[in-house]
């Protein structure tokens, strides 16, 4: 072990076994985020989720991810074979890198780059693309229509999710994430900002695209969305990025507004998991609470509510920072 | 130091000149409208990168290019905000985008 | 040769062929992503350059706002039109290359006298000084371009009113 690091040098072993451990980690939170989807939206409906496979069900993710390796992949005769073949694989790179800069404790860190906050916005806006791509190389109409409604949606809330995390920049003079955390020391950011922590909230839920915001792929509405025409491997990516998009959104959130890792008696990674399934636990409870939004009451929210609210904040934030 | 490759400012001119120079062909050679709008951002592109180059190694006290690389993007994304919205009335009135059949004030 | 080099290289390759596919590719798509692949290239060779927050500026604005605003017009535009035909004659051929020879000799004779390769200074601007400069020796820059996007934004306003109707 010693020879390799003095060889390749120690950076480059710590951020190698990083992404190891960081692709784990993924494919780990996906199975668990899939066995508690189907449960929590069992006991909000009252019944009991799957029980049969395994003890309480939790051997029910991986019965499914056999059953989706199992599916034949088809591909359609006519699709735009460059777009539509790397379309599943770069709506990965988004999730990847956010999870480069994110401190799960003080010590477990990937690389803390001093401009952390904006890699992960600059990324996020990456996934647009892979939706497009989706989209416009499945030559399909309904897959077409589902992408623009899509890329709109998610334009739209992108700029409320960067308005909404500026007043925190303003108040730590630092774009890196471990300063951000470190500076939650005495009181938590979600004190001096509720109201950033809400605009923030509701605009990751709608960029995931969870319901109360998830027109683009409704089950009743254009088929599937972007998504129709994948089956097998590819459309099991697709749902592997959304899960791990939900927990990075939960993620930031706990990292910028609940103090991070920080907490009295436990280790920091155990406060970090705990606070961010939490929020993950909210996303879900919102699906099974409020109706569907509509199309043009999703963009009316965030143009006309969202935008000028986190203006507002902004404004107040940098004048009572100066007085 | 100066002999690592990427600490030689002759190959980021270059580059740099190599996107001004696609994106001038591109604007004589391409048909469509969105063709040429596209080969415009390449030409704003290289002069960006040539601006920040000239920065880091001639005069590194300051840091005037990349602030002026950041007012250029700005004035990148208006334009082609414009263009676009024009392109689409285009569009919309004679169905088609190629800049040869858009006749009406020729002579 | 160490890994900084090899990445850089790779870099400086996806940039030049970035632009290469943007602009002699067949259909508007292609050329989309090919310019979106510059830009990604564009943005690696800020990092080198030692100027990270820019790099990722780079990736907001462009591949994230410019980017995007492209690939709306051409998906609400390319269902209905094929692959057009661009001009190719081969006196127009001639004269691209004739013009590139010319410039890369002038660029090898003349640009690269004027810059010799001195020691290389080190650079350390952070964000806190660029934002300085920009409110103050450069505020005039600074509020022009925000009279630009105003003025902008009111000009995309008026030309979906008029794709509206006759207003």
């Amino acid at each position: 072990m010693e020879q390799i690091g003095n060889m390749i040098g120690w950076e480059t072993v710590k951020m190698v076994v990083g992404l190891v451990g960081v692709l784990i980690f993924v494919v780990f939170n996906a199975l668990i985020l899939t066995w508690a989807e189907r449960k929590v939206a069992g006991h909000m409906q009252r019944r009991i989720g799957p029980k049969e496979v395994g003890p309480y069900g939790l051997i029910q993710p991986i019965a499914d991810a056999l059953k989706l390796l199992g599916k034949e992949i088809l591909t359609p005769r006519d699709v735009d074979k460059p777009l539509y073949y790397l379309a599943p694989m770069i709506i990965f790179v988004p999730v990847l890198v956010s999870f480069i800069v994110i401190p799960f404790s003080a010590s477990l860190l990937v690389m803390d780059i001093n401009v952390g906050i904006l890699v992960i916005l600059a990324f996020s806006s990456l996934s647009v693309f892979s939706i497009l791509m989706a989209g416009w190389g499945s030559n399909n109409k309904y897959a077409l229509i589902g992408a623009i409604r899509s890329i709109a949606q998610n334009i739209a809330y992108e700029i409320p999710l960067l308005l909404s995390l500026l007043p925190i920049i303003m108040m730590t003079n630092s774009f890196s994430l471990k300063t951000i955390v470190e500076a939650q020391n005495g009181l938590w950011f979600v004190v001096y900002q509720p109201l950033a922590f809400l605009i923030y909230f509701i605009a990751a839920v709608a960029e995931t695209n969870r319901t109360p915001f998830d027109l683009p792929e409704a089950e009743s509405e254009l088929v599937a969305g972007y998504h129709t025409e994948y089956s097998g491997m590819r459309f099991a990516l697709f749902f592997l990025a959304e899960y791990t998009n939900i927990f990075i959104v939960s993620a930031i959130a706990v990292t910028f507004f609940l103090g991070g890792y920080q907490g009295p008696f436990l280790p920091g990674i155990v406060w970090f998991l705990l606070k961010s399934y939490s929020l993950v636990f909210v996303i879900m409870w919102l699906r099974w609470t409020f109706p569907r939004v509509r199309f043009d009451q999703l963009l009316n929210i965030s143009w006309k509510a969202l935008i000028p609210l986190a203006f507002i904040n902004l404004l107040v934030t940098g004048g009572l920072l100066k007085l | 130091m100066s002999d690592l490759l990427y600490n030689n400012q002759h190959i980021y001119l270059f580059v740099a000149l190599f996107l001004l120079f696609c994106g001038i062909a591109g604007v004589v050679y391409r048909r469509t409208l969105i063709g040429m709008l596209v080969s415009m951002e390449l030409i704003m592109n290289g002069a960006g990168l040539n601006l920040v180059a000239l920065n880091r190694f001639v005069s590194p006290e300051n840091g005037y290019g990349i602030a002026f690389t950041l007012i250029i993007m700005g004035i990148a994304a208006a334009e082609a905000a414009i263009a676009l919205g024009i392109i689409m009335l285009i569009f919309k009135k004679y169905k088609h985008i190629e800049s040869g059949e858009l006749k009406e004030m020729k002579d | 040769m160490n890994v900084g080099e090899i990445i850089f290289l790779i870099t400086v390759v996806v940039t030049l062929g970035g632009a290469a596919m943007a602009v002699l590719s067949g259909s508007i798509v292609y050329a989309m992503m090919g310019l979106v692949t510059t830009m990604f290239g564009i943005a690696g060779l800020y990092i080198y350059l030692e100027s990270p927050f820019l790099s990722m500026m780079q990736i907001l604005i462009y591949v994230g706002a410019v980017s995007v605003l492209i690939a709306f017009a051409v998906m609400l535009i390319g269902p209905l039109y094929r692959k057009p035909k661009e001009w190719t004659t081969i006196g127009k051929f001639a004269a691209a290359l004739g013009v590139a020879l010319v410039s890369l000799f002038m660029f090898v004779r003349f640009v690269m006298e004027t810059f010799p390769r001195a020691v290389t200074p080190s650079f350390k601007i952070t964000t806190k000084e660029i934002g300085r400069l920009l409110l103050n020796d450069l505020v005039l820059p600074f509020e022009l371009i925000s009279l630009l996007l105003v003025v902008a934004i009111l000009g995309a306003i008026m030309l979906a009113l008029f794709s509206r109707g006759n207003k």
